[in-house]
Parts: structure tokens; C-alpha cells; sequence
């Protein structure tokens, strides 16, 4: 874990290749301005990415890009090495090794049974049909939808809707996940339970970029954050180094994490040693107080006996 | 009474008791409301919604298929008004008591047709003449004119109804224990063009996101007052309507763009759970269908 993290923020330094690299992403819509203005970025394998930017700065045309459903008016993209250009074997590649989680399950489910729908990205794929018959199983029993297989998707609770969408791409095997806004529109326990997906997917090892809005999220899930605006990438790197540059928080319109906030006030109290690390969870949170309170029994205990 | 006549009145009678004790038992503990009626819109989502409830969803879909199919064209084809009963109270029999749906919501979807049906067999019914028809069974008279209901007429009328009503419940055996998605399937293994099944598939999906993007808007719009009188509702429908076109084109983009994302190449292809052909049910089915054959030569 700590490798990796390494890795991620001296990625500049790097030889190994990314298992993404994008350079100079352009892409206009026709009448429109810029919606890309020249995007580089390396997604590295393995690593949680956070997108943030506000609502129009390119996150979801850049996605689409990525996986060639736009064709983008300049630059290159890279997978594993390998350029890839806009023919259709390539497309086809692309699509293949980068899955989308789209926003709205709405937008995305289009057949008339779920386990129907869970195979489309796998039959399109071209492998063996016992092949998509396995994978397509399993990512109804990992997102839990099992019960569902014959039911038809618009009777499903839109917390459920989300599962299907999310199997949809795990069945697809893909190298990097892609998440558009996923927990917009999603009640507590749908979110929860999508962090919990997250989680599992990337201690298997996958690569999964999220585009959001929520900075708490952002801060405690990502190993990498990216910002977006107007079209470009405005800045980058760890949750930490984002959230303490004032000038792109204000920039992006993005405000500091509640709990990074909290701590501070709470260091700059004298409450919490100036030394130790910013917990990034609740759960880090709470750990680092019982921790402290630990400490300070402790040395009020020694400093009793001593007296005494 | 003609002994022959027992072929058509043991199973009617078995049937109808039968259709009747399931319902008395279904009632007991499953209190439903609104005997008659539906609310606006909701005919076709709710057969929709039946399929998937109905205890012979299990079923394979083929089979079903082609047993309400081979029920329809014997009803129709066979011109026998005793098959035809036999037919309607066979296919309300596997829909009610084997299906588990509740007599009353079968009775109001039998409703649609029936409507229809009075109004197209009207006119076979009445025969307008200048002067009372001889052997009439009841003439009216009317300005210059007679209505008069001959013999011949209400023969027909009540065949034409037992052949419709047998071939609709039959096709209702079908539409209510089959989802829309396996009978596509059906289809295409019945070798209808791919095109065909992808749009059906297509516009099967849509019509629910359709339905529901439209009674949002519906929504919006009656709690602004957009429905207080006549004149408004009117204008607040016809905007909703075009708004309705231009977010299904928004829509339609947003599809597109997720199925391309997913390999979409043109081609649609989904998996479909395989369902085990019946065995008792087969022999079952095929029995009522030699059964019919019987009544039909019996009762020529």
C-alpha cells in the first residue's frame, strides 16, 4: 500500500509505464467551446483516483474520451504502453479494459432481465458464451443481485438499479473502473454500500478512478486526487497536498474536508500533538483519540506514583 | 338432454368449480382492493407486473407460448362454440387457480376486450329492415324502419363472442405468465429478425423510462397548478409532450453513449436463463388439446 502511494506521487519520476497515459486530450463539442483543453495524466496500476471539479468541467466528456466513445480532436492515449488509435480494434480494446459506471443506472441499463442486462458487455466481448454465463453469475453474486437475475430492471429500487450498473462493468473484466458520480442521487446505505464495492475492488488490486463531488469521500478513499476545471486539469496529487493549496480549493470551488478542518483546530488547540498525522476516516479519527487518551492515562498514572 | 352433451359439461362444470373454490380460498387471506378500474396508464405495466408474480413464471416460455397459441387457433379454427368455452374456462382456470392471479383483477382486464367486442358484434347482432322480419325473435320498431334480432343473428353473435373470448384468455394465458423479455426470446428462436426483437427489446425498456420521465413531469407541473382547469391542462399537457421529445432525444444520447462504452456494435445480444422444458405439464397440456379434438368431433 505505502509503495503504492509512493509510487503515485513521485509518478513523474517514474520509468515503469502507467497503465494509462494521456497527453494532450483535446475535445470539442461541435458550436461548443473546449470541453477538453489538453489533458496529460498517467493512471498508474492499482491506484485510487479521485476526480473533483465542478459540474461542467470536462470529468464525464474526459471518461467518454478515455474509452473512445468521443474521438478526441488531438493528443494520444496509451494502454500499458501500447498508443492507441481510433480504429476499431483499438476502440474495442479500449472499451474492453476501461468500464464506466455511468451516473444515472437509467441511462445505462437496457435490457429487459437484469442477468440480460449483466451480459451485454461480456457477449459484446466476443468470448465463448460459458464464459460470459460464468462471469455474468458472478457479478450478480458479488453486487448481491442474484435474486433479481429474471426480474426486469425497471422494478428495481434505484439503490438496486445501481448494483446492476455496477455488475454490468464488473462482468467485463475491465483494468480500470471508472465511477461517474456514483453516490449522487444514492440514499446512505446504497452509498455505504458502494464504498464497501469500491474497497473490495481495489483490494483486489483494481485500478478505479471516481469522479465526485464530496470532498469528505475524496479525502479519506483516494490515494491521488486530480482536479478538473474548465476543461483542464488544474492540479494534482495526494489527498493532503490538494486539500492544504488554498489556491486551488478556491479556484475549484471546493472547500476543505470536515475532518481535516476539525483536526487542525483541534492541533492549533494544543488538544492534539502538532506531529501526528491527519486521520482521514471517522474510524482513523476515532482510533488516534482513543490512542491520545490512552497516552495521557498513562502518563498521568506515572506521574501519581511518582508523587506518591 | 343429449348424453353427448356430458364431454362438454363434466369439464365445464369441473372447471368453473374449480375457478370458483380457488378464488373463495385466495380470498381468505389475500384482501386486494378496487374490483373494477384501473387508474389512468396502469393497464399495461400491471399485466406486465403479473407476469412476473404468477406462479407459472417458472415456466418455460416456449412451452406456454405454444400452447396459448395452439388454444387460439383451435378457437378460432374450429368454429365450435362448446371448444371455446371449454377454451375460456380452461385458460382462466391455469391463469386463476394455477397462476395464483386474483379472480377480480382477470375479470378487469378481461374488461379491454370485452368492450371492443360488444361494440364489433353489434351490428351482426341487429338487422335493420324496412318491415318486421319474419321469424324474428324480437323486432323494434323505429321511425320507418325495424331493428329485429333473428336466430341466425344471435347464433353468430354468440359464437363470434365464445371464439374471441376463448382466444383472448388464451393469449392472456400467455401475456400473464410470460415477461415481455422471454417472449422475445420465444420470438427469436421462432426465427424473427434480429431487427425486430432488438426493437422490441428497445422500446419494451423505453416505454417504462418514458412513462416514468413524463409522470415526473406530470407531477412537476400539477403541484404549479399546471392541471387546475381545462384550458391548462391542456397547455401543460402539450408542453410535457415536447418536452418529452426533447428529453428522449437527451436521453437517447446518454443510451447511446453507454452502450458504445460497453462494445455496442450494432448487434444486440443478452443472455437468457434457460428454463427446463415441463414434463408433466407437457402431458398435461397435450391431453387438453386431444380433449378438445374429442369435444370437437363429439359435438360437431
Amino acid at each position: 500500500m505505502s509503495d503504492l502511494k509512493n509510487k503515485n506521487t513521485m509518478n513523474k519520476k517514474h520509468d515503469e509505464t502507467p497503465l494509462l497515459r494521456i497527453r494532450g486530450l483535446k475535445y470539442a463539442y461541435s458550436n461548443d467551446k473546449h470541453a477538453l483543453n489538453g489533458i496529460d495524466l498517467d493512471i498508474w496500476n492499482g491506484e485510487k483516483l479521485a476526480i473533483l471539479g465542478a459540474n461542467g468541467a470536462g470529468k464525464s466528456t474526459f471518461f467518454l474520451n478515455l474509452n473512445g466513445v468521443l474521438k478526441a480532436d488531438a493528443g494520444s492515449i496509451e494502454l500499458d504502453g501500447v498508443k492507441m488509435s481510433q480504429n476499431k480494434k483499438d476502440l474495442n480494446r479500449l472499451r474492453s479494459s476501461i468500464g464506466i459506471v455511468f451516473q444515472d443506472p437509467d441511462n445505462q441499463i437496457i435490457a429487459s432481465t437484469v442477468r440480460g442486462e449483466v451480459s451485454f458487455g461480456p457477449m459484446n466481448q466476443e468470448i465463448p458464451v460459458e464464459e460470459v454465463r460464468i462471469r455474468t453469475e458472478a457479478a450478480m453474486k458479488r453486487m448481491d443481485i442474484e435474486q433479481f437475475a429474471d426480474r426486469a430492471p425497471h422494478y428495481l429500487s434505484s439503490g438496486e438499479k445501481k448494483r446492476v450498473a455496477i455488475a454490468d462493468i464488473i462482468a467485463m473484466h475491465p483494468e480500470i473502473f471508472i465511477f461517474d458520480e456514483p453516490t449522487a442521487a444514492l440514499d446512505p446505505a446504497s452509498s455505504q454500500m458502494l464504498e464497501g464495492v469500491l474497497d473490495r475492488l481495489s483490494d483486489e488490486g483494481r485500478t478505479i478512478v471516481v469522479s465526485t463531488h464530496d470532498v469528505n469521500f475524496a479525502y479519506r478513499w483516494a490515494d491521488r486526487i486530480i482536479v478538473f476545471k474548465d476543461g483542464k486539469i488544474i492540479a494534482q496529487g495526494t489527498p493532503d497536498e490538494i486539500f492544504r493549496n488554498r489556491e486551488v480549493l478556491e479556484a475549484a470551488n471546493l472547500h476543505e474536508p470536515t475532518l481535516m478542518t476539525v483536526t487542525d483546530h483541534l492541533k492549533s488547540a494544543g488538544l492534539i500533538p502538532e506531529s501526528s498525522d491527519n486521520p482521514r476516516s471517522v474510524e482513523a479519527f476515532v482510533r488516534m483519540t482513543k490512542e491520545l487518551t490512552a497516552l495521557s492515562e498513562k502518563t498521568t498514572d506515572t506521574g501519581v506514583e511518582q508523587s506518591a | 338432454m343429449d348424453p353427448k352433451m356430458l364431454i362438454f359439461l363434466i369439464p365445464a362444470a369441473a372447471l368453473a368449480a374449480g375457478i370458483l373454490i380457488g378464488t373463495l380460498k385466495a380470498g381468505h387471506h389475500s384482501h386486494h382492493h378496487g374490483m373494477f378500474g384501473h387508474k389512468h396508464g396502469e393497464a399495461t405495466v400491471s399485466i406486465d407486473m403479473y407476469a412476473f408474480q404468477s406462479a407459472l413464471y417458472s415456466l418455460n416460455p416456449m412451452f406456454k407460448t405454444i400452447y396459448a397459441i395452439t388454444l387460439l387457433m383451435l378457437s378460432v379454427c374450429m368454429n365450435n362454440l362448446y371448444v371455446s368455452v371449454l377454451i375460456l374456462l380452461l385458460s382462466t382456470f391455469i391463469i386463476v387457480v394455477l397462476g395464483k392471479l386474483p379472480f377480480s383483477r382477470f375479470l378487469n382486464l378481461m374488461t379491454i376486450p370485452f368492450v371492443f367486442l360488444i361494440v364489433g358484434t353489434i351490428v351482426i347482432l341487429l338487422d335493420f329492415s324496412w318491415e318486421p322480419a319474419a321469424g324474428a325473435l324480437g323486432s323494434v320498431h323505429l321511425f320507418n324502419f325495424y331493428i329485429n334480432v333473428t336466430k341466425t343473428g344471435l347464433t353468430t353473435t354468440v359464437l363470434l363472442w365464445g371464439k374471441c373470448l376463448g382466444a383472448i384468455s388464451a393469449m392472456y394465458m400467455m401475456s400473464l405468465t410470460t415477461p415481455s423479455g422471454e417472449l422475445f426470446t420465444v420470438l427469436e428462436r421462432m426465427h424473427v429478425p434480429s431487427l425486430i426483437i432488438e426493437l422490441m427489446n428497445m422500446m419494451y425498456r423505453f416505454i417504462f423510462t418514458m412513462m416514468d420521465t413524463q409522470s415526473r413531469m406530470k407531477n412537476a407541473a400539477e403541484s404549479r397548478l399546471g392541471y387546475k382547469d381545462y384550458r391548462t391542462s391542456i397547455k401543460s399537457f402539450g408542453s410535457t409532450a415536447s418536452n418529452l421529445l426533447v428529453v428522449s432525444f437527451k436521453k437517447a444520447n446518454a443510451y447511446y453513449d453507454a452502450l458504445e462504452s460497453r462494445g455496442y456494435d450494432g448487434r444486440m445480444h443478452f443472455l437468457q436463463e434457460e428454463k427446463k422444458a415441463p414434463g408433466r405439464e407437457r402431458v398435461l397440456a397435450v391431453l387438453s388439446v386431444v380433449y378438445l379434438f374429442a369435444v370437437f368431433f363429439v359435438l360437431r
